[in-house]
This record gives structure tokens, sequence and C-alpha cells, in this order.
């Protein structure tokens, strides 16, 4: 193998493959890069055999060929390199890659390239494609809901409906539930629903910071992989096998209290309670109180923690329906609070003992429930 | 070809499960070390992704995968490997592998998730394991290795099929030496009846002299003290306790090496020379046995049986070595008696 790429171009293909590699395994080979010279391509591979990414980078091949080498220690090198133009070779019959650039050298030690698990091909099944701006907002904002604990495996994944022309993202970690509904650009020929991992949606909401292009995705007919396309790179995930929990039923049908707020002004006295909140298994309580002719409705939060003290804060709220009291988790609050766009929420709530709804104000395709914590008012 | 020698009956019922594909979600594979189990399970994890019509073949790109170590849907956890702590097999070793089980297989038809020395999980791991072996995701199978089955949770047991190896005949292990390995057959008999049963032992020790050294650097130990002073025995139980102390293992192979000795001393004393391990030390055994009674055997044979469990259970090792050491018939004893 023997080609020249310049230093910066190699660096980007390396962030976005990078992150994919394994950090530690069973298997060491994953935790390397793959890298193999193709039709005038320099192609990158790292897998850590929950997604795989591959990452096209222009350069200039003499001959092909391919190595795989550590990717921690080839990231760290390139990314020291000024930009200039790199010649990369692997002499034949040998696994030790010499990386040259001007006055720079190293060369290190890989493993064959032969060895490498191949990424899985996924061609047939649902195939559709979206705008990478709606798929990221999709994924910030249900993401965070996932489970981390493995117990339910299916909860540490988003499950994501396929139906005609709609995209419904779906987390859930047993306290709270978060949706989120979005257009396809080309409508899905059968309905399809998968789980994909949280992690590899995660990361490919950061591969999706820099393109305005539309992503593909791919489904397979197993349903056992998924392939994101993007400009210039692939993302191919395994999927969570199981079904997702019915989530439909934990979505309340109607409210009794619905309150207006601001969502900045909420987010802040939230914050604010969760620091006495701290000490007090997290909880903050909400009051919800409607207006009268002369006064604004109002929502006051308040944390009370033993022997160490509490606070109360207000803000107005445009309050309908009767008074109503609920008590959230402080940190279920703010994490939904924070990733909203919208300038207003609408809270809605039945009794202390149901779910709560939070619904951006003037959008329709978000929803976030959260469990309400027992406690006594 | 399945690799694994000598036990057909479990190779009849696998062969079976795998035609029909009935193969349990998980299997317990139990045997003294070295006596197949990692080379069962591997052959099983190739049978599983084999492409090949009648697997394992051992030849396709799968197979040839798995037996080096490089397939992506075989995992291997043991005490040793990176991902565990020295003492324990733990729970976030298991965490991890359950992660893997509930995604898809990456490139063959079915995950393969090897335990070995599973006796050294941890409480904690093992309870998260049940989890798994209760719900048991598709397109897995678990393979429990372990020599030391009353060390599992009963509830892990219960819950995958029992295969139990059996120790194989030394005629078997021999001609494997001979003829798949081209040791001479004066070594391959040799070896066929040290390794007890257990060819992995037989053919580590056809590659690698230093097994043999060591072998034989113990016997003539063993074989000595009889004839030796006080002193010298409790210079030994000294050695043997910090040998104990550092690595339990390597004290435990010379109880077992104390043991074969003594086996053989009584099967000749009894007339059935044929069967002794130590064929190369036959003449020193017969001299050595006509001067014990069988009594004197027996009661010694009780005696190690008796420190090897104690200090496995956490007795002070040297006293019970010491112990034993004065239990061991002396020249003295010896003449009394004839």
């Amino acid at each position: 193998m023997k080609l020249s790429c310049l230093q910066e171009n190699l660096s980007r293909g390396l962030g976005i493959v990078g992150r994919a590699a394994a950090i530690r395994s069973t298997l060491p080979i994953t935790q390397n890069i793959l890298l193999a010279a193709e039709e005038s391509r320099l192609k990158l591979v790292a897998t850590n055999l929950e997604m795989a990414a591959t990452c096209w980078v222009g350069a200039k091949i003499e001959e092909d060929g391919a190595v795989t080498i550590p990717a921690r220690l080839l990231i760290d090198f390139v990314n020291s390199l000024p930009n200039e133009l790199i010649d990369i070779t692997l002499p034949s019959n040998s696994h030790a890659v010499e990386i040259k650039s001007g006055r720079f050298q190293a060369h290190i030690n890989g493993i064959d390239a032969q060895d490498f698990p191949p990424v899985p091909s996924v061609s047939d099944g649902v195939i559709t494609n979206v705008t990478s701006k709606a798929l990221s907002d999709g994924i910030t904002q249900v993401a965070f809901a996932t489970a981390t604990e493995e117990s339910r495996p299916v909860l540490t994944g988003i499950n994501a409906e396929f139906e005609g022309e709609r995209l419904k993202l779906v987390a859930a970690d047993g306290f709270r539930l978060a949706v989120h509904e979005m257009a396809l650009n080309s409508a899905v020929g059968e309905k399809a629903m998968v789980i994909i991992p949280a992690r590899t949606l995660s990361e490919l909401n950061r591969l999706l910071g820099d393109q305005e292009e539309p992503v593909e995705i791919t489904i397979n007919q197993q349903k056992s992989q998924a392939l994101f396309r993007l400009k210039n790179a692939e993302l191919v995930s395994q999927l969570i096998q199981g079904s997702f929990p019915d989530y439909s039923q934990v979505i309340p049908q109607s409210y009794t209290t619905r309150a207006v707020v601001d969502v900045n002004e909420f987010l802040r006295i939230t914050k604010m309670s969760s620091i006495f909140a701290r000490d007090a298994s997290g909880i903050v309580r909400l009051l919800i109180t409607p207006g009268s002719e002369l006064t604004p409705g109002k929502v006051t939060v308040s944390a009370q923690a033993e022997e160490i003290g509490g606070n109360v804060s207000e803000m107005d709220a445009l309050v309908d329906g009767e008074e109503a009291k609920i008590a959230f988790n402080a940190r279920y609050l703010s994490d939904v609070l924070s990733i909203l766009h919208q300038p207003q929420v609408a809270i809605e709530v039945t009794t202390p003992s149901s779910p709560g709804v939070i619904h951006p104000v003037g959008v329709d395709n978000y929803i976030h429930v959260i469990m309400p914590m027992f406690v006594q008012w | 070809m399945w690799q694994v020698i000598g036990q057909d009956k479990i190779l009849t019922l696998l062969d079976n499960s795998l035609k029909q594909n009935s193969l349990a979600h998980a299997y317990i594979l139990l045997g003294a070390p070295h006596i197949g189990k990692m080379t069962l399970a591997i052959n099983i994890a190739q049978a599983l992704n084999c492409d090949d019509t009648k697997p394992p073949c051992g030849k396709c790109q799968s197979c040839r995968h798995i037996a080096t170590g490089k397939h992506a849907d075989v995992t291997c956890v043991t005490l040793d490997s990176k991902l565990t702590s020295r003492t324990e097999i733990g729970i976030d070793t298991i965490k991890e592998l359950q992660r893997t089980a509930n995604l898809p297989p990456y490139e063959g038809k079915c995950k393969v998730l090897i335990i070995y020395e599973a006796e050294y999980l941890s409480t904690e791991a093992s309870n998260r394991l049940l989890k798994i072996l209760e719900e048991p995701p598709q397109n897995v199978v678990w393979l429990l290795l372990s020599a030391e089955e009353p060390r599992l949770l009963p509830t892990i047991i219960s819950r995958c099929q029992r295969l139990v190896l059996k120790p194989v005949p030394p005629e078997q292990i021999q001609k494997l030496l001979t003829d798949s390995n081209g040791i001479k057959a004066s070594k391959a008999k040799l070896l066929s009846r040290l390794c007890q049963g257990c060819p992995g032992w037989a053919l580590s020790a056809a590659a690698d002299d230093d097994l043999l050294q060591q072998r034989k650097k113990r016997i003539d130990k063993i074989k000595s003290l009889v004839e030796g002073t006080l002193t010298q025995r409790f210079t030994y139980a000294q050695q043997l306790g910090s040998i104990f102390s550092k690595d339990r293992r390597a004290a435990m192979k010379i109880m077992d090496t104390w043991l074969t000795w003594w086996h053989d001393l009584m099967l000749i004393k009894g007339g059935y020379e044929e069967a002794i391990t130590n064929v190369d030390y036959g003449a020193t055994l017969k001299k050595q046995a006509k001067e014990l009674s069988l009594n004197q055997i027996k009661e010694f044979l009780v005696n190690l049986f008796q420190t090897q469990k104690a200090i496995s259970m956490n007795v002070n090792a040297r006293l019970a070595l010491e112990s034993l050491m004065l239990n061991l018939p002396t020249k003295s004893t010896i003449t009394d008696k004839v």
C-alpha cells in the first residue's frame, strides 16, 4: 500500500470513525482502524461490533492495499502533525505502516486487514431518507431519556417507527418517556419498528452536526442492522433485538389542569430548587394555582430537605383548570426543559399520582411524560 | 469434524440437536482441567457458525477465525482476560456480555459467549447472568466451562444443560499422540497415563518438556521422602506450604502427584500393575510397595485426601502438611511391619 493525503483530510476522517473503535474489547483488532486504499480514495473503517463507521478520504493512491493500526495511536499521531501532505506506506509482506510528513515520521505496527471483522452489508429492506437537521433534533430530544442500566436491554435503545412519511422516535427508562415525530422525505413501503442503540444514535447525531444533505436510512429485511448514509461516511448499527414496551397507554389522554409557562424561567427555577432537592431524593414539588379575575395564574416550585432547609419559587402561568399539585424528580424536569427550542411549554397534570405531560407550545411533534414522585403534601 | 476425542455420547447429542436445530440456549461443560472443554466449546461455536453442510468443517473462513479467536461473534471471557479482575469474574464483565447478547450476530449466524472457569464468577455476576439465562435472546448460545461444579450457583446449573466430559481412555490419547502428533510410542504411552484422561495435558506436555521435567523433580522428591529424615520432611512441608501461599494451583498439582504415586503403590500391592500411572518409575514403585503394607498405603492415601481437602478449605497449609509428613510411613515403621 502506498498513498499520500492531506493531514487535514485524514484527521477529519479519523475524527469521524475514531469514536466507533472499541476502547476495550475481547477482540483486540476492534481497537484498530482499518486503512484501505481503493480507487483513488482512502477508506477508513472502525467498529466496536455494535456500530461500524466507514469514511472515505480523498488521497493519491500509488499502490492498493489494506492494514489495520491501533486507533488511539494513529489518531493522536496524525492530530499532532502539521497540515501538510502525509505519505503512508505499507511494505509488502509487512504489517508495519510508515507514516511520513515533511520532517516527521513514524512507523506503527498493525494487524493483518484480513482479520478485521467485515462491515455488515445492509442493502434491501426499508429505505428512506430524512433531513439531517430534523433527525438531529429528534435524537437530541429523545436520547437522554433512554435507560443506562442494562437490566432491560430494549430500553437502552431508541425505538424508531417508520410508517408512511413519518418517523417516530421513542425513548423511555421506566420513569419518563419521550416521543418525537418527524417527516420523512420519502415514504417507506412497509411499516417498520426497530430499536437502535442510543450510543449509535448519539454518535450519528455528532456526525450530523457538519452536514446539510439528507441522510439515507436503510434497515435490512431481518431487522438486525441499520445503515445511515451520510455525505462522506456510513454508519452501520446493530439493532437491539426484542420488542419495545407498548408506551401508548402511558401517555395520558386528558388533563384536569394545564399550565403554560416560559421554558427558560421554568428551567431556571427548577435548577434552583434542585440545589435543595439534592438532599431530598431529588424531589421538587409543583403547585399550580389558577388565576382569578385580578391575579394571573402561577406555578410554584419548591424543594424541602430535612435539616437543611428549602426554597420556594414562583412564576406566572396561563392556567387552565383547577388547582393541582404534583412532585417530580428535578433532574427529569431539567433534562427535558433544557432540550426544548420553543419559548413556551405546557405542563398537563391530573392527580398527584398520575403522570405529568410536558408539551412544547406551538409544535405537536414532541411529547414528554414524567412519572410523578409520591410525597406527603 | 469434531476435534474432541473420547466424548462420543456428548457429540452424538450435539450432532442430533444441530440437525434438528434444537440446541439449548446454554450449556455447562464440566470436566477436569485439560479434558477438552475449551476444544469442545470452540467446536460448538464453529458448528453454529459453519457454512459447510457438515458442521463443524474446520476449514471455512468462520471456522478458521473462531479457532484463532478472531471471530466477532464468539466472545470468550476468562479470569485473566483484560476485562476481569484477577480473583473473580466480576459483574461488569457480565454486563458487557449482556449488552453483546442483545445485539444480533455481527458476521456469523449465532453469537457464542464462552465463560471459561465459570466457578470464578462472583455472586453478583452469577445472579446477573441468571436473568439473561432466564430470558435468552435469540441466536445466542452460552457456554459455561467449569472444572468445579460445586462452586457454581445451583440456580445457574438448573438453567443450563449439563454436559459432563468423561476422562478419555489412555489408549485413545496414545493413539491421538502417535497418529496425529507424531510422538514416539514410549513417550506417548507415558503421557497418556500421566494425563489421567485429559488429552489437553498430554498435548501440552508433549510440546513442552518442562512439564515432564517438573513432574520428574516432584516424583524424585516424593520417592526420596519415604527414606528421608524428619528434618527433611519438615523442610519439604515448609517449602510446599510457601508454594501454596503463593500459588494455590501449583501446590495442588504437587498434591495430585502425591496421590498418583500412592495410588500406584496401592495398585501394585493389589497386583494390578498394568494400570499404574507413573509407568516410567515401575521398578522404584515395586520396590517401595514391597516394603509397605496395604494398610499403611491405604491409611496414607486417606491422609492425603484429608490434607488436600483441609488446605483447600483454608486451614493453615504448613501445619496440615507437617502433620501429613509425620504420618508418612518411615523406614523404621516399615522395617517393624515387615
